[in-house]
């Protein structure tokens, strides 16, 4: 009895030991595995479950972080702070971080210029005056990042600085070049979408929806399209009728995401059309089956909408008692921009 | 079961199975019940027998079964059917464990019902009991089976040989569960009947003796074991509930005592199994279960002190903190505490006072922890504590208590900040109540002081700064920055606490100056506000500032211009108050100039230049303030953006004062412009609107109607956040701004369009008609418009609404809509009908006893006689809308009392007004009692012409049942009118009752004794030709619906005589419209009178007349108006 409980114990030692020793992989679906890494090259990164022993090699492109068993500690905090959607915040530790970089062996410094530009990306996104000190800190990392596996990450994110300070032709270049990127599949579909949202900021509209036509011609649909798609037919061009018409063609292609959106364009269209039963289960659809099962932003508008709609014109087949609290939950949780186009569609 | 398909109506079938329940399973969660079954449904559609179905089958059984709970009548009994068509269609349902989920969903419907009942309708009680009687022997039935097959099984594997027993454990422990559970179900069940039907209702009461019997059993089957103790919960709710009974031995027991007797032998037993660390939830779900299940049995059977006393004892046995958020009983002890505040209310309501600080205590409690945990529980408690009774002298003040009352006067100080007065007293008992808050905090530890001090602290200077007390409060604040420095409590990690103390030193600084500036020079300790600004600089560095810029500011505030002046200049570029600075030497001049006008050495022209030159300094420091500076080399990012922030600050302040001072000047045109560029930097919508605000004053006073319509545009746009700018603040503007247009409406193109019109002729004056009905109609939209804004019930401009909306003939239906409001504002009668119902048939005597007594006052005969006809026209003898129009006229001859009509009393005030300066003592006494009545009067006249009006829109927009029922009402008062009285006879008709059409029969036959025909001096063809046709109508309706075709001939006749007499009116001829007097606006209403009669002779006279082979079968209209 003596023996299996010292046993366990150098088990358990042992054990903690080894997770002491680990490196974190999060991926792409958000995954995290702790793994202990091989080699990390433009491409690809190989490395070792720590469990099984078995080495496994993963695409770049697979990967959204991948944290050092001794990288500094404040990284995982940003992290956290990415995460979080706090630009600010991961930007005053990555600032001390490539401050002191020096400190810290080599194989973190990639890493943590990418961050840095990264993280003044996130805080253009809410305040577009740093968009240009993101594109010089872009532009300035990119003959060193060029070979690593930041490589077409960092050309991307000047690519979204550029489009943020109003050069979108210069933007759009990067999005083309990266669409036709073969080993970052994932990457290129993200390009491809921004390159159409790079016209629809633009406010060339017709522009965009070409673009987007000829992607979804040459199969490309992704979800990140369709929020693109949904933008400029439903709040730009103000377009229902396309939209519906789009997502009815598309109905069943691509991903859950892709599902997800055109679901959304196909129920919101329906919903203009005074289609109020046909726009409600599109709508659920979107929210519920191909999406989190938490409507927000444009589809719990015009799913609150359509149910509003259905339960005052046929209170028998909606009623009240079944409807009212989905209705209810769906206002409460409304942005105040939500509750504005609420209010102003319910008035058409 | 038609109405059922139509729920499963599948809009698209592109789903596979899998998808399709995928689907079903997240529409579930989130309560679509329709949907979800759709989707169930059809994803049973081709998929196999197996685990999936029977889930599928389960699902959509509690889905029916919803279904059913929530409607009534057919749908009910068909989602029940369906209901249990899945529940067959499990494979294996008749498998206990199968049958316990039913159970599980019935149980959940019955806790449904019971709740819902409680707040039902009487009418729809009976309904539910049924329901709550169905589902209840769903779960007692299959549950007493489970449960006696379970210990049948059981008692079986007692007798069995070790050997087998050993081989049959694991079923053992399944069936074990399976009469644990199954007893349990049936026990909750059995409390809910009773708590829906009575405990004393003797069906309940012989499920609860079963339940007490098969409870005994339980207890002795499972003794010394954990299921026991569980069992004792439920059998002492039963006992308490069944108050006397006889027990398996056949024994006679007191279920008070005994029920209690168990609740406490089964806490005991909880407490021992507790030292189990295993068994920690289940003794801790178990103890709240035995304590609030015995107060609901004792609330049942009407021991509510008991039941409060059983809940309290849940709450002295493990403190709130041990159920935080994340805890698996927070709901449920959240739950109890609640409940425990309810009854303790509800106790305290129905006249027990004693328990007042319990329930102080508890509401509290919940109130604070809920609010400290982040509770989702945490609204219901501060809903709670909106109900406490916080004026009873007995109730304790501890800390929480003085706190909260502090808050709740301080709130309602807040709220009544439009009446200084009572927001003074409220802020003067608040402040006590923090002061004792403080002296409470005293001597308590640092926790309790951080969840406390710093809001009580700010609150208490806040209080005082109102209060104008500057040193008190100045003294709190400093304390409170002394007491929780930024630096220990960073706004990082104590957000709260920072921001308390933030407004601290905010106000600290406010307190110093405002001692310093109103308190008088003599009483100004400036080394004590130079002190604060040390303190409050050294904690807040945005808030303290530049020592040389203060001392300016001082002198400033000391009238010291020229000094301040140098003081500012000394403030270099460099420094973050720089702009502040700048700003400072210009509101020297600027104050120096307002002194000089306060003392009345600056006037006229001189003054006005002066504002001008003040101006163009203010218009230098905004040119400064345009462009950011670069930041000074030695500057910290801290203070450059502060120096920013004020940067900014100035550029508006500037703006402001520039437009203030170009408004005094009335040079709006320049304070226009200036607010268009104040505009671009407003951060906020506060701001804009404020800018806004006197955009729309200057384009007024400009009268520039395109650039008001503008700005009422970009007014409409903001967004009220309930701070900057609050919804009513900005509606009550834009109303404001919407009658500033309507007006420069109605000056400017609405009354030199009446003048055009007076003076216009022949077609140009219909013309200008035309411009002037589009210009009647924008203006009343926009004073509608203001009015639907601002939800104001401003009675004079609704009724200018009206009378703009109901001159132009298409403005018809708006005016409709603004009339109907005005109902919907004054939906009571007026004062002068209630008087006029009172005194009906009353001695005139009591006429004028009503009135104040005047004639006594009257000294001259013809005044007398005069007071006498007004009398007459407020009220009457006899209640005249009974009499026929004959007999009124009748009446009137003999008795000399006239009907009562307000119009007619407005003028006979008019005379008594003029001859009141010829009866002295009636001028004097008499008069001012009759004026007091006058507003009355006009109501009550007001009332009938608008209900006259709603009429008449209501008949030209063809609405002639609501016509109806106005005019009905308004025959009651228009007596003498044959129109109104053929409307009400018209209602009748409607109503087509044999009654109604035989009294709208003698109605109509009435009228046409008195009323005149054509050639006649009073000839009114609307009223004739429409009694005509409503007399005809009534009279074949009289016959059925298809009366016999000789009646109908000869109604025809009759009617055709009458139109040949005036044929001209029939073919709408404008001329002889002209000479009957009719009107341009009422030609429509006269035309649409015309059609009506038209129609329903083309539909009911002519096809019969074409049939019946008399003389007139080729009757047309086009043959009868000589068209043809």
């Amino acid at each position: 009895m003596r023996f299996y409980v010292i046993l366990a114990l150098l088990l358990w030692t042992g054990a903690s030991l080894g997770a002491a020793e680990r490196d974190l992989i999060r991926f792409a679906d958000g995954r995290e595995m702790d793994v202990v890494i091989d080699k990390i090259t433009a491409t690809d990164v190989t490395f070792k479950d720590p469990r099984s022993g078995a080495s496994q090699k993963r695409k770049v492109d697979d990967i959204t972080y991948i944290v050092y068993e001794d990288s500094p500690p404040a990284f995982l905090k940003v992290i956290e702070f990415f995460d979080m959607n706090d630009g600010a915040r991961a930007l005053g530790e990555m600032n001390k971080l490539y401050r002191s970089q020096a400190k810290f062996d080599k194989k973190h410094h990639n890493y943590i210029n990418y961050y840095f530009a990264y993280a003044l990306l996130k805080v253009s996104e809410s305040k577009p005056q740093a968009a240009p000190k993101a594109v010089k800190v872009f532009a300035g990392l990119e003959k060193r990042l060029a070979a690593t596996r930041f490589g077409p990450d960092a050309k991307l994110g000047q690519g979204k600085a550029l489009m943020i300070s109003g050069d979108y032709e210069g933007a759009r270049k990067i999005f083309e070049g990266l669409s036709r990127s073969e080993t970052r599949p994932r990457l290129a579909v993200h390009a491809k979408a921004l390159h159409a949202r790079s016209y629809l900021v633009e406010k060339q509209y017709p522009k965009a929806l070409n673009l987007c036509r000829a992607e979804i011609k040459a199969g490309n649909i992704s979800g990140e399209l369709m929020d693109v798609l949904a933008e400029l037919l439903l709040e730009r061009m103000k377009d229902p009728k396309m939209a519906y018409t789009i997502g009815k063609k598309l109905a069943g292609k691509g991903g859950p995401a892709a599902q997800a959106g055109i679901y959304e364009l196909k129920g919101c269209g329906a919903f203009y059309s005074k289609n109020h039963e046909e726009a409600l289960d599109d709508l659920l659809r979107s929210a519920y089956l191909y999406g989190n099962g938490q409507p927000a932003g444009r589809v719990n508008v015009h799913l609150a909408a359509t149910l509003k709609q259905l339960m005052e014109k046929d209170p028998v087949r909606f009623p009240e008692w079944e409807y009212r609290l989905q209705l209810d939950t769906s206002i409460k949780r409304m942005s105040t921009t939500d509750q504005k186009l609420y209010s102003k569609i319910l008035k058409q | 079961m038609a109405l059922l398909s139509l729920w499963g109506t599948t809009l698209a079938a592109d789903l596979s199975s899998d998808e399709a329940y995928r689907f079903a399973e997240a529409l579930s969660v989130d309560n679509y019940t329709t949907k979800a079954i759709e989707y169930y449904e059809k994803s049973l559609k081709g998929a196999k027998k197996g685990k999936r179905s029977d889930d599928t089958h389960l699902a959509l059984y509690k889905l029916w079964g919803k279904v059913a709970t929530a409607s009534s009548g057919e749908l009910a009994a068909e989602a029940r059917k369906k209901s249990e068509e899945n529940f067959n269609s499990i494979q294996d349902s008749g498998k206990p464990e199968v049958q316990l989920e039913r159970i599980k969903s019935d149980l959940a419907t019955l806790k449904t019902l019971d709740f819902k009942l409680k707040s039902a309708k009487e009418e729809e009680k009976a309904d539910m009991i049924t329901k709550i009687e169905a589902s209840f022997k769903s779960v007692a039935e299959v549950s007493d089976k489970i449960r006696t097959d379970a210990r049948k099984w059981l008692d079986e594997f007692a007798d069995k040989e070790e050997r087998e027993q050993k081989k049959l454990r694991k079923e053992y422990q399944n069936q074990a569960n399976l009469e644990t559970t199954a007893s349990l179900n049936f026990g909750e069940a059995c409390v809910i009947y009773a708590s829906a039907k009575g405990h004393t209702d003797p069906e309940v009461r012989q499920w609860l003796e079963k339940m007490a019997k098969g409870y005994e059993e339980f207890i002795a089957d499972n003794y010394g074991n954990f299921a026991a103790i569980v069992g004792s919960i439920y059998y002492g709710q039963v006992c308490i509930l069944l108050e006397s009974f006889s027990d398996n031995w056949g024994r006679q027991v007191d279920g008070y005592d005994a029920g209690k007797t168990s609740f406490s032998e089964a806490i005991a037993g909880l407490e021992l199994f507790g030292r189990q660390r295993n068994l920690k939830t289940y003794v801790e779900t178990y103890t709240l279960q035995a304590y609030t299940k015995q107060a609901e049995a004792l609330y049942i059977i009407g021991e509510k002190e008991e039941a409060i006393d059983s809940l309290v004892k849940l709450f002295e046995w493990k403190s709130l903190t041990s159920f935080k958020k994340k805890h698996p009983l927070h709901d449920q002890m959240m739950f109890a505490l609640q409940d425990l505040c309810h009854k303790l209310l509800a106790s305290y309501e129905g006249g027990n006072k004693d328990r007042v600080n319990d329930l102080f205590k508890f509401t509290l409690s919940g109130f604070n922890f809920t609010k400290k945990v982040g509770s989702r529980w945490h609204p219901n408690f501060r809903a709670l504590m909106g109900k406490m009774p916080t004026d009873d002298p007995n109730v304790e003040e501890t800390l929480d208590i003085a706190y909260m009352k502090g808050g709740e006067l301080y709130t309602k100080a807040r709220m009544a900040a439009e009446e200084p007065e009572k927001a003074e007293e409220f802020y003067f008992q608040s402040a006590l109540k923090y002061k004792r808050v403080m002296e409470l905090l005293a001597t308590e530890e640092d926790d309790i002081l951080e969840e406390f001090y710093p809001t009580a602290a700010y609150r208490l200077g806040f209080c005082y700064y109102q209060m104008d007390n500057y040193l008190l409060a100045l003294s709190v604040f400093l304390q409170a920055i002394d007491r929780f420095p930024s630096t220990k409590y960073p706004e990082k990690t104590h957000p709260a606490i920072y921001k308390n103390i933030l407004q601290c030193a905010k106000y600290a600084k406010a307190s110093a100056t405002r001692r310093y500036t109103l308190a008088g020079k003599q009483r100004f300790d400036q080394s004590l506000f130079l002190k604060a600004l040390e303190i409050i600089s050294e904690q807040f560095p945005a808030e303290g500032g530049d020592p040389d810029f203060w001392r300016g500011y001082l002198m400033k505030g000391a009238g010291d211009y020229e000094k301040a002046k140098a003081q500012f200049e000394k403030t270099g570029p460099d420094s973050k108050m720089y702009y502040k600075s700048q700003y400072g030497i210009v509101d020297c001049s600027f104050r120096a100039m307002k002194d000089k006008e306060k003392q009345g050495r600056l006037e006229g022209e001189e003054l006005k230049k002066e504002r001008g030159e003040v101006a163009k300094a203010f218009a230098s420091v905004v040119e400064l303030c345009r462009t950011p500076k670069a930041k000074p080399a030695d500057m910290s990012d801290k203070d450059y953006a502060y120096m920013e922030t004020s940067r900014k600050d100035t550029l508006t302040r500037a703006f402001k004062v520039i437009a203030s001072l170009y408004y005094t000047n009335e040079e709006f045109g320049k304070t226009h412009e200036t607010h268009m560029e104040l505009l671009k930097v407003a951060e906020n919508d506060g701001d804009r609107f404020k800018s806004y605000r006197m955009l729309v004053s200057c384009s007024y006073k400009l009268e520039d109607a395109a650039s008001i319509e503008k700005e009422i545009k970009a007014l409409k746009a903001l967004k009220p956040d309930g701070e900057a700018l609050l919804e009513k603040e900005l509606s009550s503007f834009i109303g404001k701004a919407l009658q500033m247009q309507a007006n420069l409406k109605i000056s400017k193109e609405m009354n030199p369009l009446i003048n055009e019109e007076a003076a216009a002729k022949g077609g140009a004056k219909e013309a200008v008609r035309a411009k002037l009905a589009e210009v009647y109609i924008a203006t009343a939209d926009l004073l509608f418009e203001s009015l639907n804004v601002t939800g104001d019930k401003d009675e004079n401009m609704l009724k200018q609404v009206i009378a703009y909306y109901y001159t132009p003939e298409q403005g018809r239906e708006k005016a409709l809509e603004a009339i109907n409001r005005y109902f919907e504002w004054y939906s009571e009668k007026p004062k002068m009908e209630a008087w006029y119902e009172e005194l009906i048939g009353q001695p005139r005597d009591t006429w004028d006893a009503k009135l104040g007594g005047i004639r006594a006052s009257i000294k001259l005969p013809r005044v007398e006689k005069v007071y006498d006809e007004f009398l007459d026209m407020l009220f009457d003898e006899r209640d005249y809308s009974k009499e026929t129009l004959a007999d009124v006229k009748k009446l009137k001859r003999e008795t000399g009392d006239r009907p009562r009509n307000y119009q007619t009393a407005i003028k006979k005030f008019e005379e008594l007004e003029a001859m009141s300066k010829s009866d002295l003592l009636f001028g004097r006494e008499g008069f001012p009692k009759l004026q007091a009545h006058l507003p009355d009067l006009k109501e009550a006249n007001g009332y009938y012409n608008m209900r006259f009006m709603q009429a008449d829109c209501y008949t030209l927009l063809k609405r002639y049942d609501d016509a109806a029922d106005v005019f009905k009402y308004l025959a009651s008062y228009y007596v003498e009118y044959p129109q109104i009285r053929i409307e009400m006879a018209r209602s009748l008709f409607t109503k087509a009752t044999p009654e109604s059409l035989a009294k709208a029969k003698s109605i109509f036959s009435e009228l046409l004794k008195v009323v005149n025909g054509p050639g006649s001096g009073n000839y009114n063809p609307k009223e004739y030709f429409s009694l005509h046709m409503w007399n005809s109508r009534t009279k074949l309706k009289l016959m059925g619906d298809t009366p016999p075709a000789a009646e109908v001939v000869q109604a025809w006749k009759y009617l055709r005589t009458n139109i040949m007499r005036d044929r001209s009116y029939f073919a709408k001829d404008a001329d002889r419209f002209a000479r009957l007097g009719i009107k341009g606006g009422d030609v429509a209403i006269h035309e649409a009178h015309i059609d009506e009669l038209k129609a329903w002779v083309d539909e009911k006279i002519f096809p019969v007349l074409a049939q019946s082979g008399d003389p007139l079968a080729d009757d047309s209209w086009a043959k009868i108006l000589g068209e043809n």
